[in-house]
Order: structure tokens, then sequence, then C-alpha cells
């Protein structure tokens, strides 16, 4: 794109991208941080809206709000946080369309549940937590598991493996994080 | 069962994958095509899965890609597109902020522009006010000597009202730059005296209108070539049958008129004259899409994702009177702070809370059986209707419940289709009958789902 070239940020990273944009609120350098996640959010429109031309205009909208947001706000991690803004855009618009006409999903307003486990197994004595948390797994969710993370296999090889669908190999993963995750925690409340 | 060093493993490779680090994004959406292709190893893909699994915005990724594949045209087009249309943002942005720059050296031109013919403009109404309070005088002096008015005196008026006429086209003429401002107000200020002139004149007696006669027949013999010297000649005619203290007090009517006539364009010209403000519900989520007008304009307008809207307004004296509507919600009606600098919050009610207000009564002797009653009475006869028609949703009715339990008023404010409408309309005629606490009548809404 000709306004890029004029710039010689293409090997700056985000952070800096946007520091120098909250310096200078010149919108070319936004443009240049935004086009790297364009495609991204662009398929992140399209698995929320369903359509591709709401898709387009939501990620050119999204653009806009950027614009005066970027400045006002402190953003440590960029493509998490226009993650965040890009999906509270396009839930916004599906419940206004839900005013509209009253009846939709309503499974898709629901918000993904953070999986992270924010550090807890930085502490030592909650490897004992994690083996009996790995027992308390059903066996199915606990063979995915240790296919997945230890033996590294791709869903493809373990749906081979396991003779289960890929869609099953990977909610058997997800559902063991959650699982895990939730074992974890409550026993670290008890503690 | 599982060794130390197993869990070691596991251990160290979930803390690498769990901890709360969010890299940016290493995977291209060309990774994430071959993906779908099934182009990558089964190593490529694995790692791909697990940072998916990590990070929402890549799993949503690969979901959205994966969907456009069932759409019309490719994701690439539309990648394309877009990045057309980023280009040209930029470069409209770019555009913008040049015309700007040059436009704002125009600004300062015609500010000045403006500041000068302003000024002259005062010059001239002082001017003009000190001749004309001059002629008042003068004439005082006649007509104190003199009680009735002799033909030498008016011919002094008239030749005093020339001049001052004189002056004031003189003036207009040096200062051509304030052409415009100066020629509305003057005719603002000749269709001023016009009228005062009219009224007056009906008020002179037959004797003297033939006096006046005569002196308009002097006056036309030697026609100004000044338009303005008309209303300013004319007038001194007046001053010749009324007495002083009235010519004075109709010079100061004009005054009047002319200050308000300035004050009312000068409003106008004013921008940024607006309301704002931001709608949300009785949590304070905004409400998006809810209408926003004045009463009795058509002027409205809709509020955006995040509840906020502007409402721009010529005169917000009378915008004191704001209606908010949102579907769902009640109508609400109120006053806001007109301070283009204020963000007003309007929260509104959901729809049905306004029910709370209404009791259900068999009949009038027996006593209340609540509102649950009437529910149970409307959904177990809506049955027969849903027999009729396949057709579902929700219908919102509306009525007036006055202090005798009548109803009266019906609204339908959402349809399903006409045959619920009227059966809805039914139903709650044949209903037990409905009262009200306190007041005289009030406006209940009412909302059934027919699934």
């Amino acid at each position: 794109m000709s306004f890029l070239k004029n710039l010689k940020n293409s090997t700056a990273t985000d952070q800096e991208l946007v520091r120098l944009y909250k310096q200078d609120g010149d919108i070319r350098v936004l443009a240049e941080l935004y086009q790297r996640y364009m495609e991204l959010l662009y398929a992140v429109c399209i698995k929320y809206l369903k359509e591709q031309e709401a898709a387009k205009d939501a990620v050119m909208a999204i653009f806009e709000e950027l614009v005066p947001k970027l400045l006002k706000h402190e953003v440590v991690h960029f493509s998490g946080w226009l993650y965040m803004v890009a999906k509270n855009f396009c839930l916004m618009q599906l419940r206004s369309q839900k005013q509209m006409h009253i009846f939709q999903d309503t499974e898709i307003m629901q918000l993904t549940e953070n999986l992270h486990l924010n550090g807890v197994f930085d502490k030592e004595e909650n490897l004992n937590q994690l083996s009996k948390c790995m027992d308390a797994l059903s066996p199915d969710q606990k063979q995915t598991v240790q296919l997945f993370y230890l033996q590294e296999k791709c869903y493809k090889e373990i749906a081979l493996i396991t003779d289960t669908d890929w869609n099953k190999v990977r909610s058997l993963i997800q559902n063991a994080r959650r699982n895990l995750k939730n074992c974890m925690e409550k026993n670290i409340i008890s503690d | 069962m599982y060794g130390e060093k197993y869990y070691f493993r596991l251990n160290s490779r979930l803390i690498l994958i769990m901890k709360e680090e969010k890299n940016d994004i290493k995977f291209s959406v060309e990774e994430i095509r071959k993906y779908l292709d099934g182009q990558l190893t089964d190593q490529e893909m694995q790692a791909l899965e697990k940072a998916a699994l990590e990070d929402p915005f890549l799993s949503d990724a690969i979901e959205g890609i994966g969907e456009s594949r069932n759409h019309a045209y490719s994701f690439e087009s539309g990648v394309a597109d877009l990045q057309n249309r980023l280009t040209q943002r930029i470069r409209e942005k770019n555009r913008k902020s040049a015309m700007v720059l040059l436009f704002s050296k125009w600004k300062i031109a015609a500010s000045v522009i403006f500041m000068l013919g302003f000024t002259a403009l005062i010059i001239i109404y002082i001017s003009n006010k000190s001749h004309r309070s001059e002629i008042a005088k003068s004439f005082k002096n006649d007509s104190g000597t003199e009680n009735l008015v002799s033909s030498p005196t008016n011919k002094r008026t008239d030749t005093s009202a020339k001049s001052s006429s004189a002056t004031l086209s003189a003036n207009s003429d040096s200062d051509k730059r304030a052409i415009v401002s100066i020629l509305h107000t003057e005719r603002v200020i000749k269709s001023g005296n016009k009228k005062l002139l009219t009224l007056k004149l009906s008020k002179i007696p037959d004797s003297q209108i033939k006096k006046q006669d005569d002196q308009s027949t002097v006056y036309l013999s030697k026609p100004s070539s000044d338009s303005i010297a008309e209303p300013a000649t004319s007038n001194s005619v007046v001053k010749n049958d009324v007495s002083s203290p009235t010519i004075l007090q109709s010079d100061k009517k004009n005054e009047e008129v002319k200050d308000n006539n300035l004050a009312r364009s000068a409003y106008k010209s004013l921008p940024g004259n607006y309301i704002k403000g931001v709608v949300t519900d009785e949590k304070g989520n905004p409400i998006p899409n809810a209408a926003v007008s004045i009463k009795g304009a058509k002027k409205s307008v809709v509020t955006d994702q995040t509840g906020f809207f502007k409402l721009y307004t010529i005169d917000p004296e009378f915008a004191n009177q704001i209606i908010v509507n949102s579907v769902g919600y009640e109508s609400f009606s109120v006053k806001l702070n007109t301070d283009s600098s204020y963000t007003n919050l309007i929260q509104l009610i959901p729809a049905s809370t306004v029910l709370n207000e209404v009791v259900i009564k068999k009949n009038s002797t027996e006593s209340v059986i609540g509102w649950d009653a009437f529910r149970n009475y409307i959904d177990s006869n809506k049955k027969i209707l849903t027999a009729d028609s396949v057709l579902k949703g929700i219908e919102v009715i509306s009525f007036i419940v006055n202090n005798k339990n009548e109803l009266s008023a019906f609204k339908i404010e959402k349809s399903v289709s006409p045959a619920h409408d009227a059966e809805i309309i039914r139903l709650i005629k044949t209903a037990p009958p409905l009262t009200i606490i306190k007041g005289k009548k009030k406006r209940l809404r009412i909302s059934i789902s027919f699934n």
C-alpha cells in the first residue's frame, strides 16, 4: 500500500506503533498497525456476523472506533485488546439486530470463558494437585490431553488413533482444559 | 500410576501453554488456509491447534475463514476490497486535513471582513439614531414655537431627514464589504418603519391627512435616488402630525425590532447548538438504535452502539421536551440540559414494569386476584388462537384504563398478524376487569408471546 511505503515501521513491534500513534495521532500509523490484523479481524467478523459484506463494514467501523479509542486507552497487548474491541463490536451489532427481530440465537451472546490458569502452575505445591485433577478427568478426556500435550499429536492424528470424530477430539480437549482449570481453582481456594 | 517425571513434563508444558502471556499472533492467514486445506504437516497442525486453544482471536479467525468457504465470494477478494477501503480512508483523511489548512486561511479573511462589516453597521446605526433624535429635537423646537405646522418648517424637517438618509447611503457605499449584512438590517428597519407608519396613519384625523397629502406631494416632487430615504422622510411626515414623545417612542420600538432581529440572526448562525446524551437501560447498559426526537418536531436521531446521541437544533429552547423511544422500553419524555457540553444520561425502564401499578379484580366487589391470575387467563385462552395460526412472535399491545375500569385507545405496538391483534383485543376486553390504584387513567402495555 502506497501510504505505508513512507513509513519505515514494517519491522516495528505492535507496542512501538501503539506508542507512536499515541504520540502523534497519525492515522497512517494506526492503519499500518491495523493492517497487520485486518485479515484475521475480517475472519473474526465473518464468524460472528456470518455475512461477508456486513463483516467488511464491521472491519471498517472497528477501525473508526480505534481512532479515538486507542488514544484514550492504555493498551499493553494490542492484539488481545483489538480482538476484544472487535468481538464486542460484533456482539453489539448482533444485539441491536436482535432488538429488531426479537428471536435469534442466544448462544452466540455468551462470552467465551477465560481458560487461563493465571499462573497457578508457578507454585510447586500445585504439582501434586495437577496429578489429582488429571486422574479426576474422564478416561476419554485424559487420553486426548495426553496425546495432544505430551505426544504432540494434532487433532487429525488423535481422531485416527482413538477412532473418534475430529470435532469430538476438539471438544474433548476444550472440556478437559476447562475441567482442569476448575479443579485446580477449587483446590486452591479450599487450601 | 504415573512417575513424577511424567508430571513434571506435563506440568512444564501446561505452564508454558496456560500462562497468561499473550504474544502477538504468530500464525498468518496463509497458514490457516493451508491448515484448512490439509496442507500442513501433523506437527504444524498440532502447533496451530495448540495456539488456537490459547488465543481466542486465532480460534475465531480459523472458524471465520472456514465459514467464508461457504460464501459466494472468496476470502481473499474480501481482504483486497478491505485494503482498498482502508487506503481510501487514509487518503480521505489526508485530503481533509489539507482542506482544513486551506480553509483556515479563508476563514481568517472572512471573519476579518465580517468584523469590519459589523463595526460599520454599528457605526451607521448609531449615526442614524443620533440624526433621528436631532430631527426629533429640531421638530420639538418647532412645535414649541408654532402649533400648526407651516410649510417652511416642513421643508426644514424634510431636508434634515434627507441629509440623514444621505449620510446613511454614503456610509453604506463607502463600505461595500458589509453590503449583505447592512442591506439586510436596513430592510428590516424599513419594513419595521412601514408597519408603524401605517398604524399611525390610520389614527390621523381626516383634516390632518389633507395636510399630510400636501406634504407628500412636496416630497414626491423631488424624489430621492435612494430607497432608504423613503421611510426616513415619511417618518418625518408622521412626526408632523403626532406629538414628539410618541415619535421617540416609535423610534425606540424600531430599535427593539432591529435588536431582536440582529440577536436572532446572530443566534442562528452560532455553530454547535446541539443536545447530547447517552441512553441506557436501568442497569446502565447502553441502548443502541433508540429514537430520540423533539416533541412536536419531525426531527429525530438514533443512538449509536454506545447509546450516544447528538441532536442538532436551531433553537434549544424548542427542544426542552425530548422523547426517547426504544423497542421493549417505556417511551420516555424528558426535559434535557440543552448545553452542548453537557452529556445527559437517560435511563429507560423496561416496558413491563409499568404493569406493577395495576391490579386485577374479578369484579368490582370481589377481592383483588392479582396480575398472575390475569396472565394465566390470557395464557390459557390464547391457545385457541395459536391453533389457528402457525405464526410465532411477541405481540405488544397498549391501552388506556380509566378509573371506571373502562378500556379504551387500544394500540398495537408490535404485531404478529392482524388475526392475532383482533384476538388479543377481544381477550383483553373480555378479561376480568382491570382497575388502577391511583390516578384517573393510565396507559397499560402488555406483551404476549406466541411460541
